[in-house]
């Protein structure tokens, strides 16, 4: 089974360029899923249980956070690891994030390079 | 530019997806899009790839439209789309970077700030630089004016101990710009080298005056280094260069503080080995001042009662100025004191001390001194002058100043030197002032000393006064005359009237 990224951001461009940041694993087998709301992020979610999600913060129908809320929540999907990526960088949205136990708290502008390290890490460690 | 895969294009794109298979379906039961291997990407299976036209981005082939009429026009509808995908990649790829550079930034100011040390910034700068351009090695070089060549202070992802003073490095430090050499010869810049043929960039760490450090870094021939990659090392070097100064004209100043409260307290103890207080004898008038030319000095004066109605009279420069003069001021101090204990005479006791000054000297230093012994119940005063300014005595009944001329050299200077005393009485209303070249010495604004001569003639004037008002009276006509600007020497006077 080829490990599987999720990448929910309603900016099409953004999704571009996660998507390219992670070229490198892409090629090497891994396949990228993309959403630009939260209920599809969430039907890919349950659907094709990614190892890891990128998943922005302010998104139609439902938003990252809620998203965030109900997977650490379900039994079946608590151990996908969750990125909260966000231009909201407040402590307040940061607890947040904390709230909804996300495995990981990032803002944007993100660093491409420490994307490439948690997608190691974690496809590693699946 | 490498083309990017077609199938990757339709599976992004369902708009893509959607036109392409009405568009196929138009075109024929058999009609498909294949990639360059020939598998379908959309539309039938069922045809074969024998009737085909090519899909092509930058003169590469990256698919096919086969097995249908019209195939041209599908071709060129997909090409344009990758176009736009290539664009839309492209200005990806440029995003990322900055995205890079911003965060790079952003880390090397939390670096900086959370260990302000210059190893741990060099060390931060070395592995930022080398992680962001992709480059085999690194080296981190101070530039100093003292050395010769460039010194390594940092490495990362080799072992070279010695580097030597290639043109790229020369050119950075003359013209204070970035540079890349594309085309470099290892052996030029590594000892270590052996005839490789490396790419090489450099950026300077600059500060308003000079270079204060270069960052070099390595990648293999042919993985050439481009403009890109000078703008990226000078965004880390441009950020370090003030902060590495910063830190450095702070460990200056901690430094220069930490000397200033050294030499406060030599200062002090120097201090303590002067009179603290003037004699209290009756019929006899007292006076002195002490004036470093920096926080310590090689002048010195004593007052040392010997017996009773017998004072000693000191007073001694010795050559130089500041800590060594200070040093040798407190040695040969200790050695006077330790001769006049054991010997009777004045000019026995000057020998000892000589010969105790001769034995441990130090290189160059030597001291003049002046002393007297002062039978304060006749005002007999007998003494040695060792290579010491002459003091003045101004004779009242004469109305005439007499100078105590040198019966001796100064001490430290050779060993077994003879000295002579001579003696003289002082009368009612007699006084005698001591000093040190500093006062003789000083200039005026147009290099001209106050003089032996002048100081006779001040001191002529102030012969009414009392000895603080002597003393105070020279003090003044020596600041009105001197150059502030002008360094001055150590300063010490001394006044003696018999009322």
């Amino acid at each position: 089974m080829p490990s599987k990224i999720l990448i929910a951001d309603d900016e099409a461009f953004i999704r571009l360029l996660i998507e390219q940041t992670l070229e490198e694993f892409e090629n090497q087998g891994v396949v990228i899923f993309t959403a630009d709301n939260g209920e599809d992020a969430l039907d890919i979610i349950r659907k094709e249980r990614p190892e890891l999600v990128f998943m922005d913060v302010m998104m139609p129908k439902l938003n990252g956070f809620e998203v965030c809320q109900v997977v650490k929540r379900d039994e079946d999907l608590k151990n996908i690891f969750m990125v909260i990526l966000t231009a909201k960088g407040q402590e307040v949205d940061r607890l947040h994030g904390e709230q909804v136990r996300a495995d990981i708290f990032m803002t944007k502008p993100f660093d491409p390079d420490e994307l490439i390290g948690i997608v190691a890490t974690v496809l590693k460690r699946s | 530019m490498t083309s990017i895969s077609l199938s990757r294009l339709v599976d992004r794109n369902p708009e893509l997806q959607e036109a392409l298979n009405g568009i196929l379906s138009q075109m024929g039961p058999h009609a498909s899009i294949r990639d360059y291997t020939g598998n379908v990407l959309a539309g039938s299976n069922t045809g074969s790839d024998s009737t085909r036209y090519p899909i092509s981005q930058n003169g590469e082939i990256i698919g096919w439209v086969a097995d249908g009429i019209n195939a041209k026009p599908v071709s060129l509808l997909i090409e344009y789309f990758a176009r736009q995908e290539e664009e839309k990649r492209s200005l990806g790829a440029e995003m990322i970077d900055r995205y890079r550079e911003l965060n790079l930034l952003y880390h090397l100011s939390e670096r900086l700030a959370e260990a302000p040390h210059p190893e741990s910034i060099i060390r931060a700068a070395l592995e930022e630089a080398l992680r962001l351009n992709k480059a085999k090695a690194g080296l981190f070089l101070t530039v100093s004016e003292e050395q010769s060549s460039p010194q390594i202070a940092a490495v990362q992802g080799f072992q070279y101990t010695s580097i030597l003073k290639g043109d790229l490095l020369d050119r950075v430090i003359q013209t204070r710009k970035a540079d890349i050499d594309n085309e470099a010869h290892g052996e030029d810049y590594f000892l270590e080298e052996k005839g490789e043929i490396l790419s090489l960039a450099c950026a300077p760490l600059k500060t308003e005056k000079r270079v204060i450090g270069l960052i070099v870094l390595v990648r293999d021939q042919g993985n050439t280094f481009s403009a890109g990659a000078i703008k990226l090392l000078n965004s880390i070097t441009m950020q370090i260069a003030p902060a590495l100064e910063i830190i450095r004209l702070y460990q200056v100043a901690v430094e220069k503080e930490r000397i200033e409260r050294e030499l406060l307290m030599a200062r002090q103890v120097q201090q303590s080995l002067l009179p603290a207080e003037m004699p209290q004898i009756q019929g006899w008038d007292f006076a002195r001042r002490w004036r470093p030319a920096r926080e310590v000095s090689g002048d010195f004066y004593d007052f040392i009662f010997e017996g009773p109605d017998q004072l000693g009279l000191v007073i001694a420069d010795v050559t130089d100025k500041g800590m060594p003069a200070a040093l040798f001021m407190v040695f040969a101090r200790s050695a006077l004191r330790a001769s006049l204990g054991q010997i009777h005479t004045p000019a026995e006791a000057i020998t000892v001390a000589n010969n105790l000054i001769c034995r441990d000297s130090f290189e160059g230093l030597f001291a003049t001194l002046f002393y007297a012994r002062l039978m304060t119940d006749s005002g007999q005063l007998t003494y040695v002058n060792a290579g010491h300014n002459p003091p003045l005595l101004y004779r009242s009944l004469q109305d005439e100043i007499q100078l105590l001329k040198r019966t001796g050299l100064p001490l430290g200077v050779v060993e077994n030197s003879d000295y002579e005393e001579c003696s003289v009485v002082l009368q009612p209303g007699d006084f005698i002032l001591f000093y040190t070249d500093g006062i003789t010495e000083a200039v005026n604004s147009a290099g001209v000393e106050f003089g032996p001569e002048r100081l006779q003639r001040v001191i002529y004037e102030l012969k009414a006064c009392s000895t603080d008002e002597i003393i105070s009276g020279l003090e003044n006509a020596l600041n009105e005359y001197a150059d502030p600007s002008q360094s001055f020497d150590d300063i010490t006077m001394m006044a003696v009237r018999r009322m």
